[in-house]
């Protein structure tokens, strides 16, 4: 008995002891801390919000969702690849696979397609999770204890800003929206309906307001924190996006005697959430007065806002100046501006720059036209189309320097990565010298040159792209006041943003059109104006729709084909530059809008369906008319 | 406890064990369970036992899934009584009452695998048995006397047809159709067309029939097993070694000096289980098994991709070579893919997987504390590890691309080359996976006998903790559970488990307690039937319980999620991105467990000693799933919606097994036949509210497919101008045209309605047949499904030419084309585009899946003992086993209703084989 005893303890040791081995390197545990949740890294509000370090970086996160058009990896969909001016007069895609040809030159778009899919970008989904991030920053900051409170106000400022931007990003192509004004909590109602135009466009206003007042918030990031802090929004942000805001919500889309569309369904349009109501003049009057607040707030910090004016006075002089005025972050053009890791690398994730060369940004004939004369007179050559062009005049010399730094055309001189003169006709080397690259676009007659430039040298310094610039700033207060009234005014600040590039006043060198005295002709000026200074930075389809320009949408577009009149096709050595063109233009047929047939167009494409899972939800959207 | 022949007359003193060490009477067992043992399993040519389940076990689903058989995983993928849940139907799988894996387990090891469906079966597992287990019991020696067993199968696996695709002239015209009817232009040329067709220029315009070129029509598996055992009346032991290698499909492995790059598995188990008696009233069992598997394949490439590589290229994608004869065929479209290249000329990988599963267990009689009691204490541990090896290298690759000039003479040539020039081996090495657990019970039993009343009582305590790779990757279960039992003069029977469980995996709601009360009423013992010649036995048996599951879809659901981006964001004028952080979704504080409440009824009876029946009703309701309530708030929260408990699933179905087992004489006959029929049902979920009812997937099975139901093909414009709006994409004469279900004169989503079954079949059933005659004999088995759907999407076969896939004969032979006469068609028409249209769930592409497949046979000669007692053999057996030979179905183009995607295929196999014991 003693014997087997003592068997029986050796043997439970060991059995104990295999069992303790086999855990033997982390504590053992038993009980209910056995069943304890696995070693983690908790971090919850609080965590975030008890160091100025997590709390600045949780907004920074906030600050990663700022629209940009040039990056499908942020929480904006792209539109099959292909940028929204797509849809404008400006441009006609010939990606093989983008959405353009698939979906929206067919007329295929319908509500279907208003969220969960990549192919609309405006997808109403999108916006809510930073907007969230925002207000749960705003409601928390006060609890960091390590942050100065001048630093909290801020940051707080800076919050609103951002949603503001946010809510205008999707405003624009849905209309009004419901109104979130905190960050809900889990146990909440989620009920928010949809808000009319005009409580959509005083809430924005009204964040925008709070942010500029906010003392600590500084007018423009000073000059010494330019290099860290370039990017940050500003007082002079909130200031200028106000002015934008207010000018589409002032515009006749939303601001007329009818309602843009008779379409059923009419919810949206009886509830005031696509249109005001009935014309208000003195929307244009706010729009005037917040670009004056702007311009008299910019004066008296002394002028950290300003156009980005040239060195010298020839082409290359205005070039420069233009590209750095688009291009180059951290100087006094940028209102604000978006700083994204995007390169217009070949392969690149951040489409539609990536898929530039393969035919995203076919600019037309008709956004070729837009670009005046060098002398500022409005561009006259389309007389020599589709003809053997006897006085030989070549329509892409002598143009405005902005159109040699949007479009790649036919121009002597200008060399590819610094070596090879650029042959753009057919036949010339850019179909083959540059490969498949400049192909799809080539197809067209003349490719997109603005944010891929010659593509090659590229790949140091990121794409940015500017939500507000002072290009546009001018242009919005010279809407405003040609509304007001102001023609010559208006003429003068049309005039500052072309005299950066060498053109002439416009009135003077125009006389026909008129522009100190016709209204109508100065608008349709200020438009072809922002077409250019803005072109490819998201701007024409929007003017399109919040001018409600049914003849641009339904009128083909053309593209062009450019010939040496000696027959030849690629420069032999030594051969000089060939001096005489002619020039055969066509309407796009591969990718012909459904929207040129006769009928199809109607004004309910001037704003987008709304999804309908959402409209099913029940919470009070409504879906706009005509979808 | 349910009569199967099997039971009866092979489990050894009429006991069962449900895996905790608990030993009922088989007759008074309340329990819905079934049992296979070794014989039957042995029946098979499988190699593992995951692969022998098919058909075997009256309510596990057992289907066969894609792959090499050196593959991880490869064999049967499982479910017990279908789906029970929309979240997590995983079953437990437990190998002498512990959680392992049975994908190397060979069958040599097994003695007997059951599997335990109702509540009563799987109560003491807690948490982990809420989907039902399957037990595998592994040999041990039952007798004091050496017997060696040898066994060794070579088996020969031959290429199975799988679908035919076009030669290189038909798809060259078939994408130059596609793309004149998608607005594009035509992709070849006549000439080139022409090249396609006569085979002018082979290596510019090939016609590459890539299957013949990259695989062997055999395969071959071989299998040797010893095992020894014998003992004494202390110690009995049992030792079993198994060894298998196998070989895959390819061609063309050996070319490379030092290392072939075939499919390749070699596997070597060996396992020891020995029971000691340490003094009359204490006995211990040790069980080790260890295992090293090697596995080989072309470098960076499965199985199933090299599979799917027959998919995607079609025979004139470009040639095997290019004409240098030294760089290899390709093209920006389908990059390095080259499979010939793949598998001469990258390397190789291999994988070594090792692992030990041990455990030891302890029980002492305490008979001298009070009669009838015991106590037993058992460990174990497991683990298992998988390394990768690779050796790899680059190739380069490329095409050329005639010009044709006006009278069709070649003029010019553009040639591609790509990929990188082929370098020395790189090698690189590093663990793909690896996991350990350990397992801990105690039990302290109780059995009494007062007059005709017999009374036991068990208190178990058991721990498992299981560590995977990763974070959140650990979890540690604990459970106490009573169990008591009561039976009146083996008549009347009642069993009552009483168990709380704790798990850290649905942590903070840790516990939950489960009671299980079961019943039964053994008829064969009353005294009308006691005397009953011909029953032998009949017993009535139920059981309810309330069981939990610790799934949660989320682990930390109650914490709030944190996250960090990249931040794209970069402030100041450098290129520093800044970065951010965020919290993902809201924490779900307040919630509850999955329950289950299961119920059972059974009816088994013995007639005869021969026939046997079983009868199974089962009924069982879901609740408190838990769901994102997404679905329900607008996005205009702005952040995923928490988890509420709302889903409601009931399933209830029906089980009948039958067998019959009788010796005549010489001639023994030992057949069977199962049949199950279960359905599910979502009585309550989260939904968005839907436009049309009908679109509502409550009271449907869970994943009840749903699509558009296809009316035609568009004739020409005019139809598509006379018909309701298709809103997914521009539609063109031949593609699908679809009802207007809710007559608004759009076709969308909200049109779609349910079609067909599920792809978990309703109705699965499986009939054996064994004859033996004087020694010789013969075994078959058969699987069937019935009631189950498959979506047909097939890259190349049904959905083929987009991304430049490969084009089925069948296809091509049953689609809608311009000018022939389009009555019949079976497909839409052709397009080299995505085509949101045609290839979305509708009743083109939802296919009866059902199946009858003779999954094994089974010819053998035992030789008479008069002549083995020369050899001083006890007994010799030679065969001939066949495996996956016949398969009938409705999927054409020769898919396997198994395989609808396209991975490596079921190999039909002949094994030939000896069996000899010493």
């Amino acid at each position: 008995m003693k014997m087997k005893n003592n068997i029986l303890k050796t043997a439970i040791a060991v059995l104990f002891g295999t069992f303790l081995l086999a855990s033997c390197v982390d504590d053992f545990k038993v009980g209910d801390a056995f069943l304890e949740k696995a070693p983690g890294v908790a971090v919850n509000a609080d965590s975030i919000f008890s160091r100025a370090e997590y709390a600045r970086a949780y907004l920074w996160e906030a600050y990663n969702k700022l629209y940009t058009p040039h990056n499908s990896n942020l929480e904006y969909y792209t539109m099959g690849d292909c940028p929204v001016d797509a849809l404008s007069d400006c441009i006609q895609s010939r990606l093989g696979w983008g959405d353009m040809k698939e979906l929206w030159y067919p007329g295929n778009y319908n509500a279907s397609w208003s969220s969960g899919w990549d192919r609309s970008r405006m997808d109403f989904t999108k916006i809510w999770a930073p907007i969230r991030n925002c207000w749960n920053f705003i409601e928390n900051v006060e609890r960091v204890p390590d942050m100065s409170a001048d630093e909290k106000s801020r940051l707080q400022a800076e919050a609103k800003i951002l949603i503001a931007t946010f809510y205008y990003s999707l405003f624009r192509h849905v209309g009004g929206l419901p109104i979130i004004d905190h960050a809900y909590l889990p146990t909440e109602e989620y009920n928010a309906p949809r808000a009319s135009v005009e409580e959509t466009v005083d809430f924005m206003v009204k964040l925008l307001d709070e942010a500029a007042a906010t003392p600590s918030l500084p007018f423009s990031i000073p000059k010494a924190e330019v290099g860290q802090w370039a990017g940050r929004l500003t007082k002079g942000s909130a200031l200028g996006f106000k002015a934008k805001v207010l000018l589409y919500a002032a515009s006749p889309l939303f601001n007329d005697n009818e309602p843009y569309s008779r379409e059923e369904p009419q919810d949206a349009v009886d509830s005031l959430q696509v249109w005001y109501g009935g014309y208000k003049p003195e929307l244009w009057q706010r729009c005037l007065e917040a670009c004056e607040d702007f311009f008299s707030q910019n004066a008296s910090n002394g002028n950290p806002f300003q156009l980005i004016q040239p060195n010298g006075n020839t082409e290359a002089d205005y070039m420069a100046a233009f590209r750095q005025a688009y291009w180059t972050r951290g100087n006094s053009e940028k209102i604000i501006e978006v700083h994204t890791r995007t390169y217009a690398d070949e392969w690149g994730d951040t489409q539609p720059i990536g898929v530039m060369h393969q035919g995203a940004y076919c600019p037309t004939v008709e956004f070729m036209e837009m670009f005046p004369m060098a002398d500022g007179k409005n561009f006259t050559g389309m007389s020599v189309y589709n003809t053997d062009n006897p006085n030989n005049v070549d329509i892409f010399e002598n143009r405005d320097p902005r159109m040699y730094e949007t479009l790649l055309t036919p121009k002597k001189g200008r060399r590819w990565q610094n070596y090879a003169q650029i042959e753009v006709w057919q036949g010339g080397n850019i179909e083959d010298a540059m490969g498949w690259y400049y192909g799809p676009m080539m197809g067209n007659g003349i490719g997109p040159y603005k944010w891929c430039l010659d593509f090659w040298n590229l790949g140091v310094d990121p794409v940015q792209f500017s939500i507000l610039r002072m290009g546009e700033m001018h242009l919005i207060y010279a809407e405003a006041l040609a509304e007001t009234g102001n023609l010559t005014k208006a003429c003068e600040e049309v005039d500052k943003v072309r005299a950066r590039v060498g053109l002439g006043k416009i009135a003077v060198m125009n006389p026909t059109l008129n522009l100190t005295t016709n209204k109508a002709n100065l608008i349709n000026e200020i438009l072809r104006e922002r077409a250019i200074e803005l072109g490819f930075e998201e701007n024409r389809f929007l003017d399109m729709c919040r001018r409600k320009l049914t003849d641009k949408f339904t009128t083909p577009l053309h593209g062009i084909k450019i010939y040496r009149k000696d027959g030849g096709g690629k420069l032999q050595e030594g051969e000089p530059y060939p001096t005489a063109f002619k020039y055969e233009t066509y309407v796009y047929t591969d990718g012909a809008r459904a929207w040129w047939k006769p009928g199809f167009f109607t004004p309910k494409w001037y704003l987008q369906a709304l999804p309908i899972p959402e409209i099913n939800k029940g919470y009070g959207l409504t879906q706009n008319p005509g979808w | 406890m349910l009569m199967t022949s099997l039971s009866l007359a092979q489990t050894k003193d009429g006991l069962v064990d449900l895996g905790l060490g608990i030993p009922q009477e088989k007759e008074k067992s309340t329990a819905s369970i079934f049992i296979v043992t070794a014989k039957e399993l042995q029946e098979t040519a499988a190699i593992t036992l995951q692969d022998a389940l098919y058909g075997r076990l009256l309510g596990l689903t057992a289907l066969k899934g894609p792959g090499f058989s050196g593959d991880p995983g490869y064999g049967g993928y499982f479910n017990i009584r279908g789906t029970q849940t929309s979240t997590e139907n995983d079953i437990l799988i437990l190998v002498d009452g512990l959680e392992r894996p049975i994908d190397r387990l060979s069958i040599d090891e097994v003695e007997s695998v059951t599997v335990l469906k109702d509540a009563a079966a799987v109560a003491l597992y807690g948490y982990r048995g809420v989907n039902g287990a399957i037990l595998v019991k592994t040999k041990r020696s039952t007798s004091n006397e050496l017997s060696i067993n040898v066994r060794y199968d070579h088996k020969f696996q031959s290429a199975p047809a799988t679908t035919e695709f076009v030669d290189a002239y038909n798809y060259a015209l078939a994408l130059n159709e596609a793309r004149l009817q998608d607005g594009l232009t035509p992709a070849y040329n006549n000439y080139e067309l022409d090249a396609f067709k006569n085979g002018t220029y082979p290596r510019i315009y090939p016609n590459v029939d890539w299957k013949k070129e990259a695989l062997l029509n055999s395969a071959i598996e071989n299998q040797v097993t010893l095992s020894v055992s014998g003992g004494d009346d202390r110690l009995k032991y049992l030792t079993l070694f198994n060894f298998v290698n196998a070989n895959g499909l390819l061609n063309g492995t050996e070319v490379n000096d030092g290392y072939s790059t075939q499919l390749k598995y070699s596997k070597g188990n060996i396992r020891t289980n020995i029971d000691f008696s340490l003094t009359p009233t204490t006995k211990m069992n040790v069980n080790i098994m260890g295992y090293f598997v090697e596995t080989n394949r072309p470098h960076g490439i499965s199985a199933n991709d090299i599979m799917s590589f027959f998919y995607n290229t079609p025979a004139s994608a470009y040639p095997v070579m290019m004409s240098d004869g030294k760089t290899w065929g390709g093209s920006t479209a389908y990059g390095a893919s080259n499979i010939i290249a793949r598998i001469k000329a990258t390397g190789h990988n291999k994988t070594h997987e090792r692992a030990l599963f041990a455990d030891a267990k302890m029980a002492q009689n305490l008979d001298v504390i009070l009669e009838g009691l015991s106590a037993s204490v058992r460990v174990g541990y497991d683990n298992r590890s998988e390394i990768v090896e690779e050796k790899k290298r680059e190739f380069e690759y490329g095409n050329t691309r005639y010009i044709f000039g006006t009278n069709g003479q070649v003029t010019d040539s553009v040639q591609f080359i790509g990929g990188n020039k082929a370098s020395n081996l790189e090698f690189g090495k590093w663990l793909n996976s690896q996991w350990r657990s350990f397992n801990f019970q105690a039990n302290v039993d109780y059995t009494k006998q007062i007059d005709v009343h017999n009374v036991a009582a068990s208190l178990i305590y058991t721990t498992s903790g299981i560590v995977f790779s990763g974070r959140h990757n650990t979890f540690n279960r604990a459970n106490i559970a009573l169990y008591g039992h009561y039976d009146y003069d083996s008549r009347y029977v009642a069993d009552l488990a009483v168990v709380g469980s704790g798990s850290n995996r649905s942590w903070p709601q840790k516990y939950a307690l489960s009671p299980t009360l079961s019943v039964g009423w053994v008829l064969s013992n009353e005294n009308f039937l006691k005397e009953n010649e011909a029953i032998n036995l009949m017993k009535l048996r139920a059981s309810a319980g309330i069981l939990y599951s610790d799934y949660v879809p989320r682990v930390g659901l109650s914490l709030e999620d944190y996250g960090s981006s990249a931040g794209w964001f970069i402030f100041g004028k450098g290129y520093n991105e800044s970065w951010g952080n965020f919290l993902s979704y809201f924490p779900t504080k307040d919630f509850a467990l999955e329950r289950a409440n299961k119920f059972n009824l059974g009816f088994d009876m013995q007639l005869w000693n021969s026939l046997e029946l079983t009868l199974e009703g089962y009924y069982q309701r879901r609740d408190n799933i838990l769901q994102s309530a997404d679905e329900l708030n607008s996005a205009i929260v702005g952040i995923p919606s928490s988890y509420v408990n709302k889903g409601i699933v009931d399933s209830k179905g029906l089980e009948v097994g039958l067998t019959f087992q009788k010796s005549f004489n010489d001639l023994i006959i030992n057949s069977g036949a199962l049949f199950t029929y279960g359905t599910n049902k979502i009585v309550d979920m989260v939904e968005a509210p839907q436009a049309f009812p009908y679109l509502s997937r409550i009271g449907h099975p869970v994943d009840q497919p749903f699509g558009l139901e296809a009316i035609g093909f568009f004739k020409d414009e005019a139809d598509i101008a006379s018909s309701p709006v298709q809103e997914f994409d521009r539609v063109r004469p031949g593609d699908i045209k679809y009802k207007d279900q809710n007559n608004d004169g759009r076709i969308n989503e909200n049109d779609a309605v349910a079609m067909g079954f599920t792809g978990s079949p309703q109705i699965n059933y499986a009939f054996n047949l064994g004859l033996e005659y004087k020694g010789v004999g013969f075994n078959i088995l058969f699987q069937g499904t019935g009631n189950y759907t498959h979506y047909l999407n097939t890259q190349g076969v049904f959905n083929p030419l987009i991304n430049n896939s490969n084009l089925s004969t069948y296809y091509f032979e049953n689609c809608w084309r311009p000018g022939q006469d389009n009555g019949s068609v079976l497909y839409p028409r052709l397009t080299s585009l995505a085509n949101p249209n045609n290839y979305r769930p509708s009743s083109v592409w939802y296919s009866d899946a059902s199946f009858f497949k003779l999954r094994n046979c089974e010819v053998y000669y035992k030789f008479p003992i008069s002549l083995l007692e020369n050899m001083k053999m006890k007994d010799l057996k030679l065969y001939v086993k066949g495996e996956n030979l016949l398969s009938i179905h409705n999927l054409p183009a020769n898919i396997d209703p198994e395989n609808t995607w396209g991975g490596y295929p079921a190999l039909p196999g002949i094994s030939v084989g000896a069996s000899i014991i010493f």
